[in-house]
């Protein structure tokens, strides 16, 4: 019998048959952490089956093992998993089940399961033990004011912190298990009333519809649920801080947690949500505002100004002043390569040092910045190999595309940034015009759970004031356009006047 | 795949294209107005409302058979318009630039985004043309600041330019070009929600905002009378003589933009009025079809003559076509139809 065979089906009532398949199941001939531990309960046997390591010891023996052993029920008891859970364990979450297929996996993510003689139900008991990482600060989405702590790897733990943030009796968290051979336990959180149904259906049919035999963690999970996989753009934002997570709930998105993975995944988005920052929420409304502004000029500039740059310098010369043109002219002198070629150099160098850096361990990462920056750029300048207006250009460019806050939004706009270049190389203006026509034909056809990407600007819809820009608090009443039609933020403002 | 537009990018579709082409109509392809040519797009507007109207209420007999002759009509008239774009476009990107580049070669990238736009559907379309709308009020501003310095006002004399006759034919004519490009109109399905009112307003603020491009036009260097070389135009256009040359890159952004918009808008409705006439065709298939037929009627036809020569006489005949189309459509139809 193969495995999906002998996973399918229910325990039988004879103790020693359901052992036997679960041996069989979890190979325990070769798994060494697959724990079978026999013992008696007022003269029943039973066997406690779970994983070394992934269960915690101390809670088995404690709580499970020592009351079972010292209990002496009455005459004429017959013990079974209703019995246990009442009288006996003292472990605060345990249920019955008896579908195969559950209780596997519940025991290999940390359960044990308690089999009896004689009954044709376990007792499932939350001993879930393993060694995790306890709740840090962000590595990657770092604020300078507000909440410092991140996600973490165990679901639970998540789904605690985005409690912690989002304390309300209509925060929901379904779980949902996706991957075939290897499920992955997934957590659906959304604040009823605020999200549209429509958009939780939505997004849990996409779960339910992923057919793969394994899925690691969120990333996986994205690509199997976007509405645009060829998209060049995230159409769901990556978070890793429970506080910006939860701040999305309040507006109506669904997040998405995953075993394993120290982020949410939150849907649906706009581009405007790329944007925007944790801090942006613990500052005043003028410094959040100017400071998406800011990230907005960034993101400009770093998807046109190389394109513009060439398309400048190689057909339109006569658009540049003068005094700007003869010091491109001159610091371009001795270099040998064309514009397309250095610009590509300079990109391709940058990215290199930027990916050396972020796989090299921190203190050595530094210093390969410095090394990248001025020792190699400075001697590339001195070698005549680029002009140092390009550096210029090059850094800007990098500067404006580190302001934006998602990585892979950033990572997007890059891959953008190359097919405007090759654009404006080929045709000049009028190919950085045609390569923004058609980049923008594309984020128009650009859905996320169904939501147009450049919404509420194009098509344009009703929204919260906390988008493109941010308005003060006492004006952000009106919920977003993509939240439910009875949403609880009171439409007409209960805030300051 | 199907070929479908809502009505409000739909509207917006129409918005840019009957902007660019107003502006590029009387700033390039039919100069001979002159001075008064800001007052050129009021009289088109008022000849091509009560088409758009007409549209409107032809929306709702899509299914009746009356409208399909008229689409049969309508298909070459926006392909050969789509065609002058693309060469608009391809020959002022050679002349900026791109001189040593044949033209058909430069019209091989317009065919592929326009392509690429209208495989994206018409709301895309639509939608890329209401950010385009969006974003266009500030260009007209940068432009109008860049240049105040250098505009000459007295270039505006006499107001009437070549006279009132003039100016009235330049309103019909200019009311034949705006024809094809606000066919898309008559796609999307149903107009239940749109109130008689957003036509119109719509086709103002089109017509306010290519008003706004001329007259800015107007104040810089005029285009020799006698000159009636496309290019020379195009020259007085994109490099204004007594200004900076960088101050003219706004324009030249809204030259294109505005050219690619109406572009993909006549190409997307080709495509839908050949997938509404041959319904079992796949709408990327009609796509090809009409984009490709555009960029060749661009490359080898002599389409800028002929849509010169037939501009007066496309609103001539095309309006009243549509009206009696729509009244026999309305008598025919009435209210079963609608339902």
């Amino acid at each position: 019998m193969n495995q999906e065979n002998l996973i399918r089906g229910v325990l039988s009532p004879e103790l020693e048959g359901n052992l036997a398949r679960f041996r069989q199941i979890l190979r325990s001939d070769v798994n060494s952490d697959a724990q079978f531990r026999m013992l008696e309960c007022a003269g029943t046997p039973m066997c406690a089956v779970y994983i070394e390591g992934m269960a915690d010891d101390r809670k088995i023996s404690e709580f499970v093992l020592r009351p079972c052993v010292e209990h002496s029920a009455g005459q004429g008891v017959s013990i079974d998993a209703d019995y246990l859970i009442r009288y006996v364990l003292q472990i605060a979450q345990c249920e019955a089940e008896q579908r195969l297929e559950e209780i596997v996996d519940s025991v290999v993510s940390g359960m044990t399961a308690l089999l009896i003689e004689g009954c044709d139900t376990c007792v499932l008991l939350e001993t879930r033990g393993y060694p995790a990482r306890p709740v840090n600060k962000t590595t990657n989405e770092s604020v300078v004011i507000g909440a410092q702590e991140g996600f973490v790897e165990s679901l639970r733990t998540n789904m605690t912190l985005l409690r912690r943030y989002a304390a309300s009796p209509h925060l929901i968290t379904e779980c949902l298990s996706v991957g075939r051979q290897v499920p992955c336990r997934v957590a659906l959180a959304w604040l009823d009333g605020v999200a549209d149904e429509r958009v939780v259906n939505a997004l849990r049919t996409r779960l339910k519809r992923i057919d793969a035999p394994c899925v690691m963690g969120l990333g996986a999970i994205q690509q199997h649920i976007e509405d645009s996989p060829w998209s060049l753009l995230p159409q769901m934002l990556q978070t890793e801080r429970p506080d910006r997570a939860a701040a999305c709930l309040m507006e109506g998105q669904v997040a998405l947690l995953a075993d394993n993975s120290p982020c949410a995944l939150v849907a649906p988005v706009t581009l405007f949500h790329q944007l925007h920052a944790s801090d942006d929420s613990f500052s005043r409304w003028q410094y959040g505002t100017f400071l998406r502004l800011i990230r907005l000029l960034g993101m400009l500039i770093s998807v046109f100004l190389p394109g513009m740059y060439i398309a400048l310098t190689d057909y339109h010369m006569h658009l540049l002043p003068l005094s700007l043109l003869g010091s491109i002219a001159e610091a371009r002198a001795n270099v040998p390569f064309p514009i397309l070629a250095e610009i590509l150099i300079m990109e391709f160098s940058f990215y290199l040092i930027n990916e050396a850096g972020t796989r090299l361990p921190q203190q050595i990462g530094s210093a390969l910045g410095i090394v990248g920056a001025l020792i190699l750029g400075q001697a590339a300048v001195s070698a005549s190999i680029i002009s140092p207006i390009l550096i210029i250009i090059v850094a800007l460019t990098g500067l404006g595309n580190y302001a934006i806050p998602d990585y892979s939004f950033g990572i997007g706009l890059v891959i953008c940034r190359l097919f405007v270049i090759l654009c404006g190389s080929l045709l000049g203006l009028y190919g950085v015009c045609l390569a923004a026509f058609c980049l923008a034909c594309s984020l128009c056809a650009t859905r996320s759970l169904g939501c147009p990407y450049l919404a509420p600007l194009a098509p344009r819809r009703r929204h919260n004031p906390d988008l493109l820009l941010r308005l003060p608090v006492w004006l952000q009443t009106r919920p977003m356009f993509f939240a439910a039609g009875n949403s609880w933020i009171d439409p007409k403002g209960g805030g300051r006047r | 795949m199907k070929l479908s537009i809502s009505a409000s990018p739909a509207r917006a579709a129409a918005l840019a294209a009957i902007a660019a082409r107003t502006f590029v109509t009387l700033t390039i392809d039919a100069p001979p107005t002159h001075n008064g040519a800001y007052l050129c797009p009021m009289i088109a507007a008022a000849l091509v409302l009560p088409w758009l109207l007409c549209l409107r209420e032809l929306r709702r007999f899509k299914t009746g058979a009356p409208i399909s002759p008229l689409m049969a009509m309508l298909l070459p008239v926006i392909l050969l318009d789509a065609a002058v774009t693309a060469v608009e476009i391809s020959g002022s990107a050679g002349y900026l630039a791109l001189d040593r580049v044949s033209t058909q070669a430069l019209l091989i990238p317009v065919g592929l985004a326009a392509l690429w736009s209208v495989s994206k559907n018409g709301d895309a379309m639509g939608y890329a043309a209401a950010l385009w709308a969006r974003l266009f009020p500030v260009l007209l501003v940068l432009i109008i600041v860049l240049q105040a310095r250098r505009y000459r006002p007295e270039w505006l004399q006499p107001l009437l330019g070549s006279g009132g006759r003039a100016i009235v034919g330049g309103g019909i004519r200019l009311a034949g070009r705006l024809i094809p490009c606000s066919a898309v109109l008559l796609l999307p399905e149903g107009n239940e929600d749109e109130h008689i009112g957003t036509t119109a307003v719509m086709l103002v603020i089109a017509v306010l905002i290519a008003s706004g491009l001329i007259l800015s036009h107007r104040m810089m260097t005029p285009t020799p009378l006698r000159e009636r070389g496309w290019l020379n135009r195009l020259d007085g256009l994109l490099t204004n003589g007594r200004a900076p040359l960088y101050l003219q890159l706004p324009m030249i952004c809204t030259w294109y933009a505005g050219l690619f918009h109406l572009l993909s808008c006549e190409c997307f409705t080709g495509a839908a009025l050949l997938q509404y006439l041959l319904p079992s065709v796949d709408g990327l298939l009609c796509a090809v079809a009409a984009v490709a037929a555009v960029i060749l009627a661009a490359g080898f036809l002599p389409v800028f003559d002929v849509i010169e020569a037939a501009s007066g006489a496309m609103y001539v005949v095309l309006a009243p076509v549509t009206a009696l189309v729509a009244i026999h459509a309305a008598r025919k139809g009435g209210i079963s139809a609608c339902a």
